[in-house]
């Protein structure tokens, strides 16, 4: 029977046009995604690679000078793109690409590609993941709608039911002929897809993601699929299904998501720059906690020396005042980027539990998290290039704190010193951090999955002609 | 077509229950959306002006703390020194140059969730204060924002759509358009009246939304600033956002109407319009976006950051040779008083030998950047939703244009401050001029480049609706004929 309802599913296909002339420009639009994003990732890697082998050469390669120029110097550490991100860009145009690690300050990190795109990419940008999450549930709803309510226009459905057809079964047969006909439709991106992967060389790590993504989208069209059955099923004309499932479609796709997430905006409001620059300003300008945590550590160290004027001091104050700045600095860092960054964690938290009303915001935000392309990635690299400055700061500090200046003569250091600072190579969040992060999100697919398929469980036997 | 007919319709629309629904669905998305911009215009007018209100008094506090250690003395760092002129241009005199918010502003985000409304000029190097943008959840600005933009863009067309074409295909299926036929008269003026009242359900409402929010937010935004309102051309402005409205839903109204006469049924014919909803609003912009992608990719801020750094090392390389040569090339500055080995007139220095260096490379990456902003200015012709979408955020002044504008306006205002501090800064002399630093006069586009760029959104809807309307009509008098069999 399996094989005699796929076989019809499939000859209807073969007769309408519309579905074939949006399945050809899905198809090319996929294959154009795909191949566009995949030769974007390789130059941006390129660039990447070539820019932090550039940045470490000219840390090495700095002249003798002052351990604190060397800190001024700083270093620029480059976000690496995300082995996914040829499938699911995800966040990346709207993170800096990179961040000055300098003396003193916590930049924020500079250059989100969206500000040089110009307004053509806020429109419509299409990537293989929007394709696979917001597009390919429209050709579901076309598939789908008229499945069951097709047929009980036409009347062939009451004629089913008089030859003896069990309903249940021959909805568990429809659901089964439009899920290998859509898994048919699929296989060429995911095996195109996963030939770029493997291309890239792909990690262990990475390779998982792109499993944990099949699983997610296979969970979130396997949703929409039975969704589609199940008003199909409960709608008495194809016009009142696709009416229904359109009307889903656009309020779950293009409305929903952004009226959650003005919500989670006003929820846990986002400063604005001005507002955050002058309270971090604020903050570091407040000096009498800067000159209370200076006296401190100049009382300890008089104490440990054993000596009462700092004169007397074996070691150089100015690394020590120094040290204690970057400290005060670093609290107020902590504090205030921290703030911006749990405020946005906050919102996408929201997001995740509110995809119980629009799925599709789980299913991005499940699949931006696999990709390595979400907030949370991003942060880890942004808190990994931050402690870097920190060890850098440390060891210029520590050194100028050992070497007292004598005679009047200016410290200088030299290549040795440069040599101490280890490279910055970035470890990346691995897949369990990510999966664990989208707790949430996953748990809304599932039962995204199961609830209408219990629902068209239920409907199905009792299935009117 | 008389009066009866008229009253007929009117009656009928208002008891229509899906025009009740969307009428409901299109007045509270509207609600948010105007509540929404609300918000948001609010809070950038008070950090806009509590920054206005910060650069001034702390302006004023270094000018009396220099002249105060001029008169009594006193210890204080040579990098806190409000009498350095490099200290001051650098840090403690720096200054922030605003782009005010229209009275529309908040009706349609445009690009201002991306960049900032405001800039910061110093003596540091200005393409990374440039680069500085506002602050939003990147998942914000990948979904975009729930504003009346998208209202009109996205959801009005859908609800327009829905209301237009499927009653006169029921109304065929059901053997009514005989009788609508011989009742109306003409079937065209009754298909155009029909039209034109549910494009009026649809509208109205945007369009007093626009208006109340213009009443409500006044030149607030250029007040805050301490701008000229007068140079806000808000009237100017509604009327090119009304404009833009009207024209995107007329397209919308006659494309509707159009397939409304075309001999499909109910499904088919509310397939075609939702197909035609998501080439125009969602496949086209993608085509576009892919393309664009494919022929001109963005060119690389890493490329350009490294390329920094490499001249940044080749001039620090020559440390006090900078100067020397620098001198050289300009003996005005070289006064008796100029230090050598001056660590502020060095750095500034080595900072202009590196945007010098910089210069080509800036020029490249500009250029790059024009001829990816020339092909989106050619592809957006291939969508009116594109068209519109622009349309609405610079007639809002939230657009591409005028932040570019302001950019610009920045940038040399950068130049005068770096002519103003530069002598200054080699001269190394106490520096006391706080008066005379150049403030920021930000020019408002003229109306004649707001005009010129809105007439390309305005016309091409023009066209097709235009287009659509004859064949409507020729579509609707053949049908009258048939139906009423003359």
């Amino acid at each position: 029977m399996m094989k005699r309802l796929i076989a019809k599913e499939w000859l209807e296909l073969r007769r309408d046009g519309s579905f074939w002339m949006l399945l050809v420009i899905l198809a090319l639009l996929a294959v154009g995604a795909v191949l566009g994003a995949a030769e974007q990732a390789r130059v941006q890697h390129e660039a990447w690679h070539a820019a932090s082998a550039g940045e470490r050469e000219r840390w090495l390669q700095q002249e003798d000078k002052h351990p604190h120029s060397a800190a001024h110097y700083g270093l620029y550490a480059f976000r690496p793109a995300a082995p996914l991100a040829f499938f699911e860009p995800g966040l990346h145009p709207y993170l800096p690409v990179t961040v000055w690690l300098e003396a003193h300050r916590q930049n924020e990190a500079l250059y989100r590609p969206a500000q040089d795109a110009g307004s053509a990419g806020r429109f419509g940008q299409l990537t293989p993941a929007t394709i696979v999450t917001a597009l390919l549930p429209l050709l579901v709803v076309l598939l789908a709608a008229p499945a069951i309510a097709g047929e009980r226009e036409r009347g062939t459905l009451r004629l089913l039911m008089a030859q003896g057809v069990a309903p249940g079964r021959w909805v568990l047969g429809k659901a089964l002929a439009l899920s290998v006909l859509l898994l048919l439709l699929l296989l060429p991106l995911w095996l195109l897809a996963t030939a770029v992967l493997m291309f890239a060389a792909a990690e262990t790590d990475a390779l998982l993601r792109w499993l944990g993504t099949g699983v997610v989208v296979s969970l979130y069209l396997g949703g929409f699929l039975l969704i589609c059955l199940l008003v199909s099923a409960c709608c008495r004309t194809v016009r009142g299904a696709l009416l229904i499932l359109l009307g889903l479609w656009a309020l779950g796709t293009l409305v929903a998501p952004r009226i959650v997430m003005e919500w989670a905006e006003w929820r846990h409001p986002t400063p604005t720059s001005l507002a955050f620059r002058q309270a971090i300003a604020d903050d570091l300008g407040a000096t009498a906690e800067l000159d209370a945590m200076l006296a401190q550590r100049t009382a300890a160290l008089l104490k440990e020396h054993e000596v009462e004027r700092t004169s007397d001091l074996p070691v150089n104050l100015d690394g020590i005042r120094l040290q204690v700045g970057e400290e005060h600095g670093y609290a107020v860092f902590d504090e205030h980027f921290g703030r911006l960054h749990d405020g946005f964690l906050a919102q996408e938290s929201l997001l995740q539990r509110f995809g119980l009303i629009a799925p599709y915001l789980a299913v991005t935000s499940a699949t931006t998290a696999l990709a390595g392309t979400d907030l949370l990635h991003y942060r880890h690299f942004f808190d990994s290039a931050e402690q870097y400055r920190r060890t850098i700061q440390a060891l210029m500090n520590d050194y100028i704190t050992r070497h007292p200046e004598q005679d009047g003569q200016r410290l200088s250091a030299g290549a040795d010193l440069w040599a101490t600072v280890p490279e910055f190579s970035y470890e990346g969040l691995r897949v369990s951090n990510a999966l664990l992060s989208q707790a949430s999100a996953l748990t809304v697919l599932v039962l995204w999955f199961l609830v209408p398929g219990l629902g068209l469980l239920r409907v199905a036997p009792r299935l009117a002609p | 077509m008389n009066r009866v007919v008229l009253r007929g319709e009117l009656r009928l629309l208002i008891r229509d229950p899906a025009v009740q629904v969307a009428l409901f669905v299109l007045l509270a998305a509207l609600a948010a959306a105007v509540a929404q911009g609300l918000l948001r215009h609010d809070r950038l007018l008070t950090d806009l002006a509590e920054r206005l209100y910060e650069d001034a008094a702390r302006l004023e506090a270094v000018k009396w703390q220099a002249i105060r250690l001029k008169e009594q003395g006193g210890e204080i760092s040579p990098f806190r020194d409000p009498r350095n002129a490099d200290v001051v241009g650098r840090r403690l005199g720096v200054q922030h140059p605003m782009l005010p918010p229209t009275a529309l502003g908040s009706l349609s985000v445009g690009q201002s969730d991306l960049h900032a409304a405001w800039q910061l000029v110093s003596l540091d190097p200005p393409d990374r204060l440039l680069a500085e943008g506002e602050f939003a959840h990147p998942r914000q600005l990948a979904i975009g924002r729930f504003d009346v933009s998208f209202v009109v863009v996205y959801l009005a067309p859908l609800l327009l759509l829905g209301l237009l074409a499927v009653n006169p295909a029921r109304e065929r299926e059901e053997g009514m358009l005989p009788m609508l036929a011989l009742q109306s008269g003409r079937l065209d003026a009754w298909l155009g009246l029909r039209s034109a009242l549910r494009f009026g359900l649809v509208a109205v409402p945007i369009l007093l939304a626009g208006a109340g929010v213009v009443l409500w937010h006044g030149e607030s935004g250029y007040e805050a600033v301490g701008e000229d309102p007068a140079a806000a051309q808000t009237g100017l402005r509604y009327l090119l956002w009304a404009l833009q409205v009207v024209v995107y839903l007329t397209f919308w109204t006659t494309l509707g109407a159009w397939v409304g006469t075309l001999p499909l049924d109910t499904v088919r014919t509310a397939l075609t319009l939702a197909g035609a909803w998501l080439m125009v609003v969602v496949l086209l912009p993608a085509v576009a976006n892919v393309s664009l992608e494919l022929r001109h990719p963005q060119p690389s801020r890493i490329e350009y950051v490294d390329a920094m750094r490499a001249a940044t090392d080749a001039a620090r390389a020559e440390g006090s040779a900078v100067l020397a040569q620098y001198l050289e090339d300009h003996p005005e500055m070289a006064g008796e008083d100029v230090d050598f080995d001056d660590f502020f007139a060095q750095r500034l220095l080595v900072q202009e030998r590196v945007q010098d260096a910089l210069q080509p490379l800036s020029e490249r990456f500009e250029q790059q950047r024009q001829a990816r902003s020339r092909q989106v200015a050619a592809l957006r012709l291939l969508s009116p939703a594109m068209l519109a979408m622009d349309g609405l955020a610079d007639a809002a002044g939230t657009g591409e244009a005028r932040q570019q504008d302001f950019q610009r306006q920045v940038q040399a205002q950068h130049e005068t401050w770096r002519e103003f501090f530069m002598p200054r800064v080699l001269t190394g002399e106490a520096f006391l001029d706080h008066d005379a630093i150049p403030g920021f006069e930000r020019t408002e586009e003229s109306a004649s480049s707001l005009l010129a760029r809105a007439a390309i959104p305005l016309l091409l809807p023009t066209l097709l609706a235009t287009f659509f309307t004859t064949l409507a009509l020729r579509r609707s008098r053949r049908l009258h004929k048939v139906v009423a069999g003359r």
